[in-house]
């Protein structure tokens, strides 16, 4: 059975890694970009394959055999694609690039080994929760691994089943991680619980590894390893991945999209594919999770606001069109499924005047608030605020030049757009209000914490950035310049 | 590997599923505590691809045998048989093929 499970992992990886390496191509030799693309795989391998099932399911029926046979087929032909065509990756940049400031630090290796005891008691703080609850916690059993048990264990008769699920089922949730799950068992051929809890350590440790990955390109090895240890210390972030919350692949999904922007002005040459990748992502976010709609509508008005204002309309229209054709298949994917059998919106359900009183009652603002000022001080469980950790940081090291950087301040701009999207869904809940702060607010914040510590990494100063300063101090007799990291 | 309230559930509902089987869609009597959601939840995340249509409760439940063979000229009142489960559920057997459960308030357990 292991090799069904790594099979059932691989399939899907491989073939999202084939795709990944075929829209952006880069140099043998470049390490990083390699790390980050095993880690966008883990992720957009779900993504992809889940669409792929939902279809396959919606077409063929249970015909599991051949969907695997089809799956591997496909990857191999990629696979072959790839090879044939790897010459043509952008040679490596070039020498005055490529050596550009970025020193050894003295104590370098003892980041590295704090990050790396930090990762390993990560990973097994996860493995000891998963294997004390392998169902996961409420939400995960209750909806998307009871859908994900529903498409298996139903067969042909799926959509029927599926359609008679009453109103608690909550119909309307995008089913990415269902039928990534669904699709995995039948491979092996059971519903074994070893799938939910392995695609929830993809996403948990995916996460990870993509924000260390692209921050060790984006700015340096000591920031991406210190954001790293941020996350890795948030003791929340670990418990809602192993109790298989769909807040963590949600917000492996921003900070992928974020992260495969803010890439854009470190490899210029490859543009298209960047945006393509982050308009997937971007869509798998809304194929995750209802918040994902509200990020593809913060992206776009973020970006519109900040390319259009430093790079001009022309700018953004050119990267916004790769950015749909990425998107605009798994949005397909989300219509076919809401009209096929989503029900209506919870939240949007509510009839006017009721929406309207809530949105005039000033008690609900100040109770959503005062939550949201207790959660974002004590971010991510920590025992002192990693706010103020954080501040500590950016008053040692001070902001650096990415933080003029339209494609940094995008990102930020799209974080307040779905912090302000998720205070006015709180102020307009049909949910009483304490019960529903109490029991989401904190997840959702979580869903957003990747990409905040992203976005904070990639806008401070980096170690290396300091002691090259310092260095340049020592050798301001020699005349030596320095450039701003 | 698990000792969690969902496994041990889990478990507790295995020699039902195959008296199951070839339902489609069942009721479940929830009761009206938070314990017999719960319960709700479980037991659909245990039993599916059946769908569980849940009942509010407290509530009573009359149960006809089908096919029970009337004796045209026996007794119709022969008294009844009261069976107190230790969760709380109570059935009235009137042995004549008809049985009434009161469910307990928290479902049945």
């Amino acid at each position: 059975m292991i090799a069904r499970v790594v099979l059932a992992l691989l399939i899907p990886a491989s073939l999202a890694f084939f795709v990944i390496s075929l829209l952006w191509r880069s140099p043998k030799t470049a390490l990083g970009i390699f790390c980050i693309k095993i880690f966008l795989a883990a992720g957009l391998g779900c993504g992809i394959f889940s669409c792929t099932f939902l279809i396959w399911l919606s077409v063929f029926g249970a015909s599991t055999k051949a969907f695997w046979l089809t799956q591997a087929i496909i990857c191999i032909v990629l696979a072959l694609v790839w090879w044939r065509t790897r010459g043509q990756a952008p040679p490596p940049p070039p020498a005055e690039v490529a050596a550009s400031p970025n020193p050894q630090l003295r104590f370098g290796w003892a980041l590295d080994l704090v990050f790396f005891i930090a990762l390993i008691s990560a990973i097994s703080a996860f493995i000891f929760l998963t294997l004390k609850s392998p169902h996961g916690n409420w939400d995960a059993w209750a909806v998307h691994n009871m859908k994900a048990r529903l498409i298996f264990r139903a067969g042909d008769a799926w959509q029927t089943t599926f359609s008679s699920l009453p109103a608690w089922a909550s119909l309307d949730y995008p089913l990415l991680v269902s039928f990534t799950i669904a699709g995995g068992w039948t491979l092996v051929g059971n519903d074994t619980l070893i799938i939910p809890g392995v695609v929830a350590f993809l996403f948990t440790f995916g996460t990870v590894g993509l924000l260390v990955s692209s921050l060790s390109i984006s700015r340096s090895k000591a920031q991406g390893l210190l954001a790293g240890l941020v996350l890795l210390g948030s003791p929340l972030f670990i418990a809602q991945g192993s109790n298989q919350y769909l807040d963590i692949p949600i917000g492996y999904f921003f900070l992928a999209s974020l992260s495969l922007f803010s890439l854009l002005d470190h490899l210029p040459d490859n543009q298209w594919g960047l945006l393509v990748l982050a308009g997937m992502s971007t869509g798998f976010s809304a194929w995750t999770k209802n918040e994902g709609f509200l990020f593809i509508l913060a992206v776009v008005v973020a970006r519109f606001f900040m390319i259009t204002a430093k790079q001009g309309l022309k700018t953004y229209l050119k990267q916004m069109r790769p950015f749909a054709i990425g998107l605009g298949p798994v949005v397909l994917v989300i219509i076919y499924f809401k009209a096929r059998f989503g029900a209506a919106n919870l939240f949007l359900s509510g009839d006017g005047a009721s929406i309207l009183e809530k949105l005039l009652d000033g008690g609900r603002y100040v109770t959503v608030l005062s939550e949201l000022k207790t959660q974002l001080t004590g971010m991510g469980g920590w025992t002192i605020a990693p706010i103020i950790v954080l501040l500590l940081y950016l008053l040692l090291l001070g902001p650096g030049k990415e933080w003029k950087n339209p494609n940094a301040i995008a990102a930020l701009m799209t974080l307040f757009l779905m912090l302000l999207g998720y205070f006015f869904i709180f102020i307009i809940t049909p949910f009483d209000l304490k019960w529903h702060l109490a029991t989401t607010l904190d997840r959702l914040l979580m869903q957003l914490w990747p990409s905040f510590i992203f976005v904070f990494f990639l806008s401070v100063r980096t170690p290396e950035y300091m002691k090259h300063y310092r260095d340049h101090l020592v050798e301001q007799t020699t005349g030596t310049t320095y450039i701003d990291l | 590997m698990g000792h969690d309230d969902v496994t041990l559930f889990e478990r507790r509902l295995d020699p039902v599923k195959p008296r199951l089987s070839d339902s489609r869609m069942i009721h479940f009597a929830s009761g009206q505590s938070n314990e017999g959601r719960r319960n709700f939840f479980l037991t659909q995340y245990v039993l599916a691809p059946i769908v569980l249509i849940e009942s509010q409760g407290p509530q009573t439940v009359i149960y006809v045998v089908p096919n029970y063979k009337t004796e045209v000229d026996g007794p119709n009142d022969v008294g009844y048989t009261t069976y107190e489960h230790g969760d709380g559920t109570k059935i009235l057997d009137f042995h004549n093929g008809i049985k009434i459960a009161y469910l307990p308030e928290n479902g049945l357990q």
